[in-house]
């Protein structure tokens, strides 16, 4: 993985975590909060990892997040307090600068997340992770653990396919993916669901499950995208 | 003098602190009013002083609920809460429901108005308004010396 330069805003043990989490595997971290708090949370790490910085400073200052340095290879943006309406504000105010950074914000409530969305800002809304999680333990007794256990090794991509795509209007048996790798689901732009066979086709706004292992990731996307 | 029907608005206000309150009694005396809040306590303001409106006990952070309140048919609606972000917030997701809808949101930190400019909200700044009053009044005086 080359390294990236990931800013993350906002956030108290979930900033910590992420941030050690990016940083162990070889990025950079830039965390601002308007907290002091916050910080001093954080700033147990600068022990071990040089490539972070703290900045305290207001995230919704207009001035500053224009001057923001997006020089470099930016992995991503991620908003993570735990007001819906902080993170909107910072994330509409990236987005008025900064068109093709891929921003991802934390949304406490499902019911604004489309707002989000309409801003083209990547959610997590661990409510409805979890609204899912009980409802499979409660429909199938089997499923009890939802996320993936084995995320060190184990990707589990969603990629949507669009015409002109390498893989659209194909046969599955027609693609070469990569080995290690197998498309799991097929998500019709309907909403149906299916395991897919060898004669299944993929067709335009075809959302596809594939699990491959790490190494592989690259390679898949090259290979369907 | 009995208003002309035509006359009258329907105005909803996101926030009944001291400012929505006092925005409630001022304008149900000719118009009529929702006034909405998370805080049933909050409504305690209008009570005993021939409020004529209704009140609405809403979690604000939730839009959805707030869709419900049928904010579309209103004429006006004035977001006044304390939170700036929140009324930002309430203010995109209102306009995404009905674009052309009339809208004014309440800034508290003169810093924040940059935000609501830019994304074409009209506002409008208490604090500022009251500095600008209070200077106002100082170069009047000084000027009358």
């Amino acid at each position: 993985m080359s390294r990236k330069l990931f800013y993350i805003f906002e956030g108290k043990n979930l900033a910590f975590s992420l941030a050690k989490k990016l940083l162990l595997l070889g990025n950079e971290v830039f965390y601002i909060s308007n907290d002091e708090e916050n910080i001093k949370i954080l700033d147990g790490l600068k022990a071990y990892h040089k490539s972070l910085e703290l900045i305290n400073n207001d995230p919704t200052d207009i001035n500053w997040i224009k001057n923001l340095d997006m020089s470099k290879k930016v992995g991503a943006v991620i908003v993570i307090s735990e007001d819906d309406a902080l993170n909107f504000v910072i994330t509409w105010l990236l987005r008025q600068f900064y068109e093709d950074v891929r921003i991802m914000a934390l949304v406490n409530f499902p019911e604004n997340e489309f707002m989000f969305k309409s801003i083209n800002v990547s959610t997590l809304t661990p409510i409805s992770w979890m609204e899912k999680l009980i409802e499979a333990s409660l429909n199938y007794e089997d499923i009890t653990d939802f996320f993936n256990p084995y995320v060190d090794k184990l990707s589990i991509l969603e990629l949507t396919i669009n015409k002109g795509d390498k893989s659209c209007d194909k046969k599955l048996k027609d693609i070469k993916l990569p080995k290690n790798t197998i498309i799991g689901v097929q998500v019709k732009s309907d909403g149906s669901i299916f395991v897919p066979q060898g004669n299944s086709e993929i067709k335009d706004e075809d959302k596809l499950i594939i699990f491959a292992l790490k190494e592989e990731v690259q390679a898949t996307k090259e290979a369907l995208k | 003098m009995f208003r002309n029907k035509k006359n009258i608005k329907y105005i909803v206000i996101i926030g009944c602190g001291r400012l929505g309150s006092e925005l409630a009694l001022k304008f149900s005396k000719t118009h009529n009013v929702v006034v909405i809040d998370k805080n049933e306590e909050s409504f305690y303001r209008l009570s005993n002083r021939n409020f004529t409106g209704f009140t609405h006990t809403i979690d604000t952070t939730d839009i959805e609920a707030l869709k419900k309140m049928k904010l579309d048919k209103a004429d006006l609606v004035y977001i006044v809460t304390p939170d700036d972000n929140l009324n930002f917030m309430l203010a995109y997701g209102i306009k995404m429901m009905k674009y052309d809808i009339k809208l004014i949101a309440r800034v508290n930190d003169p810093v924040k108005k940059g935000i609501f400019n830019k994304a074409g909200v009209t506002l409008f700044c208490p604090i500022e308004n009251s500095v600008n009053d209070l200077v106002e009044d100082f170069e009047r005086i000084e000027g009358n010396d």
